[in-house]
């Protein structure tokens, strides 16, 4: 075992010994120069943030958001304009018969209360099941009438019923609650409704935008005229919301009165819930656009835990090559919106979109840990090479200077000087072999020669006579294989000798041996040793 | 030393191969070199009529495979400077002042190593 | 230096472009159980998305662009976790009881009465999210300030125990459901009445999450209603009960509670209400705990079996069983994490078959190979039929979309679970229950032919075991009917594999450590590299170069020291060396070398005392022959100095001289013969006829014409020859002093005689023969006589010839 480990230990001196071509390590030089510069390219890179934006996945999140979301919605209102549509040719025709019956016109129901509740009556049922088939979260139907065209705002007052769901909450939906919102309320104490505790008798349709042109227009179909209105808030209640508002209209063209669906902005804040993703909380919102101002306050908007969007607030929008900047008056909001087309007729040309919104603020903080991770990792690298660099630097140059300074002190011993270049040790090895052979030439030593010389023969009084023996043959200048010969002994106990006194004298080759020998010999001081 | 050697070389070569080997005086334990097969052996077998080509070719490759088995006791054998006797290399010892066989050794009263152990 | 570049672009693209989100959602999702009237809605409202069942987490559909149909309580979470930044709420759905009044006219208000009431209960939907909605409700409604689950756990256990509830079953008496599920029954015809629970129940938003923001066209809501389901804003269309009083829409910040009480709501039911059974899992907690524990377990086991077992190909068969049951297992954990992803959980579904159909393949081959020899390679034919019938086998399982063989589907049902099984599945299942059948009958086969009582006893239980686990799944025993099939099958396998073990098929031993400790020769085990891996205890350590020689050739042993003669055999995967020790033998040739040297020594000892005695022997001879010698010749030296003294003294002719010369000669060849006498060696006639030729040529000189002839070849013996040579000396001396010239003598053979005659010119009658030659010739037998021819008388000396007298 233990002389394995000998062995392995030769083996790896022997390797160290050995010099690298420059080329090899100029090589390498180059190489890890080129990765220092690389990965200080990183590092900036990274500091400014390009490897740890994230815009085009974000912004392909957002699409697919922004796309479902639209899906989702269009479907929804387009079923919500459907149903409506249905319920317009419903109460056309419940509207037209009872006029028909009492041979009038919708313009006689004014201030006849037992038509208008009659009428309404049978207006009901529709809007009843309207509101409970559908996916919306109240129905109505405004007749063109009011019951008292002498009062003050007659001209806006307008009967009509409206129901809605009054117990709206995110969780399990338990069977919703039906309230009175509007309307006669004999047929709410006849169908058994609770009325709303901000319950009135008629609409003021100047709190819908558009209602009123709507009845005043003149249409062949219900489909011609209908529209989303924008957010209203409900008249003395807290809570705001959008109508569909879909003429009725009756066989000669003239409107009976407004009849739709209603989404509620609690409703929709249900029904849209936020997402989170790894950009942080998106909210769905339904708004108009107008003058590059996305009008949240006429709008619906989802969900919007986890972020500060203000219902109220209108948003300034920058547009961006990835995504849209909708800048609140202290938030930002980053996000994508696409037009969608809701109404058949808008309103003052109101353009709607579906947008999707985040924080910008999540979104700085997600780029930002990322690009933290990117310094740092870009930083150590850089330092790791950038050490690496120095260190190889100084390992090539140390044994360059080191043989100079050796040169220049002119302490070049017989040994060579291992610089570990290949090329620098043979210029060494020339200039040596140069100097040793002038100087011989000269019959000169090198200076410490006598200090190893005496050192040398000071180790030779260790040998015992045996191996005295053997090495005064080959200060006779004999061979080993001579040896046995001449001492009468066998090889291997030559051998054994002789490994005894390269040890005793420090040598490990016969070639060292050797010059100590022929260099005692040059001194004259050859009888020392013998 | 070869020629020393030479004369304590014991034949022990056969019909088919030279082999010679050297007893040590100390241990009494024979070294045999390497066994050289006689070239011819098979052909010597063969054709009696020319059995005095064959054994003088017989000897003369004897001669040379004496002469390298000298070369290889060199390798093995000592000669003890005090009682002249031819020793193997486990019986010959390292000692401090001078190499001798194990038996001298104990004499003397010297201490040492032997050769191989 | 390019794929630095690419690199380095790459990494810049993804820094540069890594914020981008490619988006390819677009479609409506919907897991929720009666969401139908919702959807169809929906389908109109978001045109441009199809409806589709998810496949995934609805988290993941989201994320992914889609839309998803999901309750708040699931919605909330996930956009908590910034999953789904948009949330669309549509419907408000409340648990509630619905009573069949065709069934029972029981009075029921509320959680409480469902205590007494004697009827069926159930609830009509076993989602995991309907379960919560239910077990949320009862306890809100139970104990409305601190709901806890244990009210409701108790209730519906007490409901559950007493047979009264069950889960899923429209026919019960009493629905708990939710009040939309309620109405519609009783618009397609039902009588239920629909009671809000007084106590307390909740209400539940259900609705869309997306990640991006919706366009919905308008209107949703109105249809919505006109289909009969309540809006998230309370609207509620007609056929609902009136009073809702009672029930309670969760807030934001209710979600900690409900989900304290709801978390584990699956398990909950199945422990504390059904008293499931704590060995079956419960939820899918349960399910991927119980696979774990089960996949160590099998690992576990696959160590100890390596560890018993050392035949290679055996190990290899385990690795393949316990890799197929690993692999199972672990496909089976890996489908419980895919929710719904139809195609794939399908070819998850096919994927289990491989592994399954593998087992019991795996484990015929086990018994196949069982008592063969571990390098015998097997016939390629007897593994080849059941591998093609496997192969064939998985990959009809694998196809099976294309021709729907194997399982049936409804073509627009569910593929996932709407099924049934087609001919081909009961052929693969027989196919795999023949080789695990073949399997066992072969284990039952090789276990009897040996001795071991195991092998018979073994097999038996195993088959008794199988057997009681088949009967009590048919029997529907919770044990066996609610365990997990593929456990069950992991298990079987090993118990298998253990029973062939221990049936002694396989050899086994885990004392080999033991065994080569106690080896008393020294045993050691090589592994390839020349590794000691087990060695005995006083087997010494082999070293490399042995190794290596060994190696080379394993015939012949080798010295490792004077006294160690290594064996070598080869083995799979190394050698086993085993030493046998010389000492004891090298001490004997010791002595021998020792005894031989004191004789040689004893006998060169005795050789040089030999010598020197023999040297010292040779002196003493020396000196009595000279001795011998000098007795011998005394008395004629005395004579021929007497003689050579006389010659100074008179004047005497050359007679005389030559005369002397002959004495000389005689002396000088007598010595001689005295010399060969004692070498005992004989002499050759023809020798001694040149003595004696010598001896008349001399006397020539003297005067004397004499001739002898010696007609004899052979040898003679030297004291004769000496005899004769005397004899002709002293007839010759006699001669001349007769002048007895000239002589002629004769020496030949008489039969078993030697005789040596003389005819002088004058009668030898006269003739004084020396004392000495007398006794010589009476010692030997022999005997001088004279012989009268007619004109001359002869002298003639008779030795018998052969071995000496006796004296």
């Amino acid at each position: 075992m233990l002389k394995k480990l000998k062995q392995i230990q030769a083996l790896n001196a022997l390797a160290k010994k050995r010099s690298v071509g420059m080329q090899r390590k100029l090589m390498l030089y180059w190489v890890s120069m080129i990765l220092v510069i690389f990965a200080a390219v990183i590092f900036l890179l990274s500091v400014t943030g390009i490897f740890s934006r994230d815009d085009k996945q974000f912004h392909e999140v957002v699409e697919v958001h922004l796309i479902n979301t639209k899906d989702r919605l269009e479907g929804h209102l387009e079923n919500l304009t459907a149903q409506s549509l249905n319920l317009s040719k419903e109460l056309s025709r419940e509207i037209e018969e009872t006029l028909m019956q009492e041979g009038i016109s919708m313009e006689d129901v004014n201030d006849d209360p037992e038509l208008l509740f009659r009428i309404q009556e049978a207006v009901y049922p529709f809007v009843r099941t309207t509101l409970q088939t559908a996916d919306c979260n109240g129905a109505y139907a405004i007749l063109n009438a009011t019951t008292n065209t002498n009062l003050d705002g007659s001209n806006h007052s307008r009967s009509g019923i409206h129901l809605r769901y009054s117990n709206l909450s995110a969780g399990q939906p338990v069977t919703p609650t039906v309230v009175y919102f509007r309307g006669i309320p004999d047929i709410a104490r006849q169908k058994n409704i609770e009325l709303h505790n901000r319950w009135n008798l008629e609409f003021d349709i100047d709190q819908i935008p558009g209602c009123g042109e709507l009845l005043k227009t003149s249409l062949n179909r219900p489909a011609e005229g209908y529209f989303w209105s924008t957010r209203i808030d409900l008249k003395n209640t807290w809570e705001s919301t959008m109508l569909l508002c879909v003429p009725i209209v009756g066989s000669d063209g003239t409107i009976y009165g407004v009849c739709g669906v209603e989404i509620g902005a609690l409703y929709f804040q249900f029904s849209y819930p936020n997402t989170e993703g790894q950009f942080g909380s998106a909210v769905s919102v339904l708004a108009p656009i107008k003058d590059n101002r996305l009008l949240l306050s006429k709008g619906l908007i989802g969900n919007v835990s986890g972020t500060y969007l203000d219902a109220s607030e209108d948003l300034l929008i920058h547009q961006g090559y990835y995504y849209n900047e909708y800048n609140a008056s202290d938030e930002q909001y980053i996000g994508l919106h696409q037009i969608i087309s809701i109404s058949n007729k808008e309103v003052n040309d109101t353009t709607w979109v579906v947008a999707i919104l985040m924080p910008q603020e999540n979104y700085i903080i997600y780029t930002a840990s990322i690009r933290q991770t990117w310094i740092i990792f870009a930083m150590i690298l850089f330092l790791i090479l950038l050490a690496f660099s120095f260190f190889l630097a100084r390992k090539f140059v140390k044994p360059i200077i080191l043989s100079l300074k050796r040169f220049q002190q002119g302490e070049i011993t017989e040994q060579s000087i291992y610089s570990g270049i290949s090329e620098v040790d043979e210029l060494a090895e020339f200039l040596n072999a140069r100097a040793r052979n002038q100087r011989l030439e000269q019959g000169e030593l090198p200076p410490n020669i006598a200090d190893l010389f005496d050192q040398f023969i000071e180790r030779k009084n260790s040998l015992t006579e045996a191996e005295r023996n053997i090495l005064r043959y080959y200060i006779d200048g004999y061979e080993i294989a001579d040896i046995p010969e001449l001492a009468f002994i066998s090889m291997s106990t030559v051998r054994k000798h002789n490994r005894n006194i390269y040890d005793k004298l420090g040598v490990t080759s016969r070639d060292e041996l050797m010059l100590y020998i022929d260099l005692l010999r040059r001194c004259d001081r050859i009888q020392e040793l013998i | 030393m070869i020629n020393f050697l030479s004369s304590h070389l014991e034949d022990c070569s056969s019909n088919n191969y030279f082999c010679f080997a050297i007893r040590c005086e100390v241990c009494g334990e024979y070294w045999y070199s390497s066994s050289i097969p006689f070239t011819k052996a098979l052909f010597a077998s063969e054709y009696s009529s020319k059995k005095e080509l064959y054994e003088a070719i017989y000897q003369r490759e004897k001669e040379r495979a004496k002469m390298v088995a000298e070369k290889e006791a060199r390798e093995h054998f000592s000669l003890c400077p005090i009682c002249r006797r031819l020793v193997c290399d486990s019986c010959f010892m390292i000692c401090d002042e001078m190499d001798m066989c194990k038996e001298c050794a104990y004499r003397m009263e010297e201490y040492g190593e032997s050769v191989v152990p | 230096m390019k794929i630095r570049w690419l690199s380095f672009f790459i990494a810049l693209c993804i820094m540069l472009g890594g914020c981008s989100k490619s988006n390819d959602g677009g479609y409506l999702i919907s897991d929720i159980d009666s969401s139908n009237n919702y959807l169809s809605t929906l389908k109109f409202y978001l045109p441009n998305r199809d409806i589709k069942k998810s496949d995934k987490a609805i988290y993941q559909e989201v994320e992914d662009g889609n839309v998803a149909v999901c309750f708040d309580i699931q919605a909330k979470p996930a956009m908590e976790q910034g999953v789904g930044r948009y949330w669309y709420p549509h419907i408000l759905s409340t648990i509630v009881l619905a009573i069949d009044r065709d069934q029972t006219d029981i009075d029921i208000t509320g959680w409480n009465d469902l205590w007494d009431a004697q009827v069926k209960i159930s609830t009509n939907s076993n989602s995991i999210i309907r379960n919560m909605m239910v077990i949320g409700s009862i306890s809100y409604g139970l104990n409305r300030k601190d709901p806890s689950k244990r009210d409701a756990l108790e209730l519906l256990e007490y409901l559950y125990q007493d047979g009264r509830f069950r889960q899923n079953d429209c026919d019960a008496a009493i629905l708990i459901c939710l009040d939309h599920e309620a109405v519609n029954f009783n618009r397609n015809g039902g009588d239920y009445e629909i009671v809000v629970p007084s106590e307390g129940t909740l209400s539940f938003r259900m609705g869309l999450l997306s990640d991006e923001p919706l366009t919905l066209k308008q209107g949703i809501d109105d249809a919505l209603l006109s289909l009969g389901l309540p809006l998230v804003n309370g609207k509620r269309p007609l056929g609902f009960p009136d009073d809702y009083g009672s029930a309670y829409a969760l807030k934001e910040y209710d979600l900690g509670w409900f989900f304290d009480i709801t978390k584990d709501i699956s398990r909950d039911l199945r422990r504390q209400v059904y008293h499931q059974r704590l060995y079956s899992t419960a939820d899918l907690r349960e399910h991927i705990l119980s696979a774990i524990v089960t996949i160590t377990v099998i690992l576990l086991w696959k160590g100890t079996v390596s560890h018993r077992m050392i035949q290679q190909n055996l190990r290899r068969v385990v690795d393949v069983i316990v890799w197929l049951m690993v692999g199972w297992l672990l496909l089976r954990l890996f489908k419980y994490q895919l929710s719904e992803n139809e195609i794939l959980s399908r070819a998850c579904w096919y994927g289990y078959y491989p592994f399954q159909l593998g087992l019991p393949l795996a484990l015929y081959y086990l018994t196949v190979i069982l008592d063969q020899k571990e390098d015998k390679k097997l016939p390629i034919k007897i593994m080849l039929l059941p591998f093609i019938s496997y192969i064939t086998s998985v990959s009809l399982v694998f196809t099976n979309d294309l021709h729907q063989l194997v399982f049936k589907f409804n073509p627009n049902g569910n593929w996932s679970d709407d099924y049934s099984y087609g001919p081909v599945y009961w052929m693969i299942i027989a196919i795999s229950i023949i080789f695990l059948i073949s399997a066992i009958m072969k284990m039952f086969y090789k276990g009897r032919k040996g001795s071991y009582w195991g092998g018979k006893i073994f097999p038996l239980l195993f088959c008794i075991a199988l057997f009681a686990y088949i009967i009590a799944y048919a029997c529907r025993v919770p044990l066996a009917w609610e365990t997990d099939l593929t456990v069950f099958m992991c298990i079987a396998s090993m118990l298998f594999f253990e029973v062939v073990l221990h049936t002694g098929l396989i050899p086994v031993n885990i004392q080999y450590q033991k065994l080569f400790k106690a080896a008393p020769i020294g045993l050691i085990l090589l592994d390839k590299d020349g590794h000691t891996v087990l060695t005995s205890g006083d087997a010494s350590y082999v070293s490399n170069s042995i190794w290596k020689r060994l190696l080379t050739d394993m015939d012949h042993p080798l010295l490792k020291d004077k006294d160690t003669l290594l064996h070598a055999v080869p083995i799979h995967g190394g050698m086993a060396v085993w030493q046998e020790d010389l000492s004891a033998l090298n001490r004997i040739r010791q002595d021998i070398q020792d005894v031989q040297l004191r004789l040689k020594a004893v006998n060169s000892l005795l050789k040089e005392e030999e010598e020197v005695k023999k040297r010292l022997l040779i002196a003493e001879t020396n000196q009595t022959l000279f001795e011998h010698l000098d007795r011998d010749m005394e008395s004629r030296i005395n004579a021929l100095s007497d003689l050579i003294e006389s010659i100074k003294d008179e004047e005497y002719s050359e007679d005389m001289v030559a005369y002397v010369t002959l004495c000389l000669c005689h002396t000088k060849r007598r010595c001689n013969l005295f010399f060969l006498a004692y070498q005992g060696e004989p002499l050759l006639k023809d020798e001694l006829g040149i003595y004696l030729d010598e001896l008349t040529e001399l006397a020539h000189y003297a005067g004397l014409k004499m001739l002898i002839r010696c007609d004899q070849n052979g040898v003679l013996e030297i004291k004769k020859a000496a005899l004769c040579y005397d004899f002709a000396f002293e007839s010759i001396c006699q001669a001349l002093k007769d002048e007895a010239s000239p002589l002629m003598g004769y020496l030949m053979n008489d039969g078993n005689d030697l005789m040596f005659r003389f005819l002088p010119v004058k009668s030898p009658e006269e003739w004084q023969y020396s004392e000495e030659l007398l006794v010589t010739v009476s010692m030997l037998g022999g005997q001088i006589s004279y012989k009268d021819l007619d004109d001359a008388i002869g002298i003639c000396l008779i030795v018998p010839l052969g071995g000496e007298p006796c004296v």
